[in-house]
């Protein structure tokens, strides 16, 4: 069990380059999330969104500038290193093993903290898995895989979680009810970082936007100006 | 009718073996994604441990069991660590290249300390004789072989199938990246691995010792054989790497039997045709 994964710490990125073998795909991003602030990234297809997620949690292996998850720089650290540190991913394809049940799925990754949510509690936030425990992880509907996916990751304890299009390919009602399940998270004080391609949706939920095109940050605001950017944000994400 | 019996018995404790020896390659396969070379090599030090442990220490058959197929697991470890880990960045023919290497060094050495006709090793005195059957003569130790391989195959395949350990393992062949991301250290589970696959061919080879000449290239010759195996049961799957292991072993048994000039070809046949309908295997997963 950690300390740190216990708090729900901040990210601060700084000069962020990120490559695949030659192609240069992230140039220099800045960006911050602070404690229990819920920031979203939008962008595009291509713009970069994935690679900066892939980046926090070391999957890319060429990556320069600065990534600090509280007073702890994670550049260079193994992913595995980094997922212990309190810092969970829920991959846009929901990252759900073919090979195993509902059950091996949601008990995969170590739990990191005394005070993580037990399997009763996840299954009051995820009543549809408890009912499928033993089927396989891909049986599940594309709603169902991403409440394992979340519930996996919040089984372990982590405060600080990085979403990676959560809502993608998934029926409105399921949406909404992603919606609600992240607006709960924010409240009990989880920091998160969502990418997101959804304006309509991620808006009302988040602190602060940043706008990622051709790998940098190009535009940004704060929830409260977010009516007045609003024509500026839809310019640049082509809406 | 005896005969016929008889040649069953034998495709039994080939295919014991052949299970023994394909379930190891098969849980390295899946992991490393390297068709492991060396494995011929292992099952050889296992087998050559048996008589060296008795004359050297004055060990004899029961505490070689005990001790040399971790022994040996361990310095496989060591190998995947010190030889394989820096090349598996790289592409996966290196790996490949570094265990067909290592197993030749090993041979090589071997053949110069102890020629190519090898040491023998008595049956251990427990297990001598046999059990009349009423068709057939049973020998102790053939059955003890068929015995402890039918119980460490079921044991692997439930450690695989129902763990914790397996399902950090399924996973990882599925998607070590991913997993790792998940906070688990794959390169831990990687050696791990690598050392259980080893494990099991040195155990093999020490209950071979008692059966065969325990010589140098006593494991790149059956190796030849557990290719094969594990190409029709399909890479990296351990059912199919069991079930395959001991089905083809009583296949060759009945071939030798009926058709004895086709023994030493049917596995391959069966491979040529098992690759021409599932590419992947009876048992493997159809990529997606």
């Amino acid at each position: 069990m950690t300390d740190r994964a216990r708090a729900s710490s901040g990210l601060e990125i700084q000069g962020l380059h990120a490559f695949y073998g030659q192609s240069h795909v992230l140039r220099g991003v800045d960006l911050s999330v602070k404690p229990g602030q819920l920031v979203a990234i939008l962008g595009r297809n291509g713009a970069g969104k994935s690679t900066l997620i892939k980046s926090i949690m070391g999957l890319i292996k060429k990556c320069s500038g600065q990534i600090r998850l509280g007073d702890v720089d994670l550049l260079g650290r193994p992913a595995d290193q980094i997922a212990r540190m309190g810092l969970a991913w829920v991959p846009e394809d929901r990252g759900i093993f073919a090979s195993l049940t509902v059950a091996e799925n949601l008990r995969l990754p170590p739990i990191l903290a005394s005070d993580a949510p037990d399997e009763a509690a996840l299954f009051a936030l995820f009543p549809a898995l408890h009912e499928r425990l033993n089927t396989p992880g891909t049986r599940l509907s594309g709603g169902e895989q991403q409440m394992l996916a979340l519930a996996r990751m919040l089984r372990t304890g982590a405060r600080t979680l990085l979403l990676d299009e959560p809502t993608e390919g998934l029926a409105p009602l399921i949406v909404a009810q992603i919606g609600e399940i992240i607006a709960q998270l924010k409240r009990s004080g989880y920091t998160l970082l969502l990418v997101e391609q959804n304006l309509q949706w991620i808006a009302p939920l988040a602190d602060h936007l940043y706008v990622l095109e051709q790998g940098r940050i190009v535009d940004e605001c704060a929830s409260e100006d977010f009516e007045g950017r609003l024509p500026s944000l839809i310019a640049h994400l082509g809406l | 009718m005896q005969a016929l019996y008889s040649q069953l018995l034998i495709g039994l404790i080939n295919g014991s073996f052949y299970a023994l020896l394909s379930l190891g390659l098969s849980l390295i396969f899946g992991l490393l994604n390297i068709v492991n070379f060396a494995h011929g090599a292992f099952f050889m030090l296992g087998a050559f441990a048996a008589p060296l442990l008795l004359e050297h220490l004055g060990i004899g058959y029961w505490g070689s069991l005990l001790i040399v197929p971790p022994v040996l697991a361990l310095g496989g470890m060591v190998l995947q660590r010190i030889v394989l880990r820096p090349l598996q960045e790289l592409d996966h023919l290196y790996g490949l290249l570094a265990t067909f290497g290592f197993a030749l060094i090993v041979q090589g050495l071997m053949q110069i300390g102890f020629g190519s006709a090898g040491l023998p090793y008595a049956i251990p005195s427990a297990l001598q004789g046999g059990q009349n059957l009423g068709f057939m003569l049973l020998p102790n130790y053939r059955g003890f072989v068929i015995l402890v391989s039918l119980a460490v195959c079921a044991s692997v395949y439930l450690l695989v199938e129902r763990t914790r350990l397996g399902a950090l393992l399924r996973a990882a062949t599925e998607n070590a990246e991913r997993l790792s991301s998940f906070g688990i250290n794959v390169p831990r589970l990687v050696t791990l691995s690598y050392g259980l696959g080893v494990g099991l061919a040195a155990l093999a080879g020490l209950l071979a010792a008692p059966m065969l000449q325990v010589r140098p290239l006593m494991g790149a010759d059956l190796m030849i054989v557990v290719f094969a195996v594990v190409v029709i049961g399909g890479m990296g799957s351990i059912l199919g790497s069991i079930v395959t292991g001991y089905s083809l072993g009583v296949i060759e048994g009945l071939t030798r039997y009926f058709y004895p000039e086709a023994s030493n070809t049917i596995l391959f046949v069966l491979m040529a045709l098992v690759l021409a309908v599932r590419p992947n295997g009876l048992f493997g997963r159809r990529e997606a």
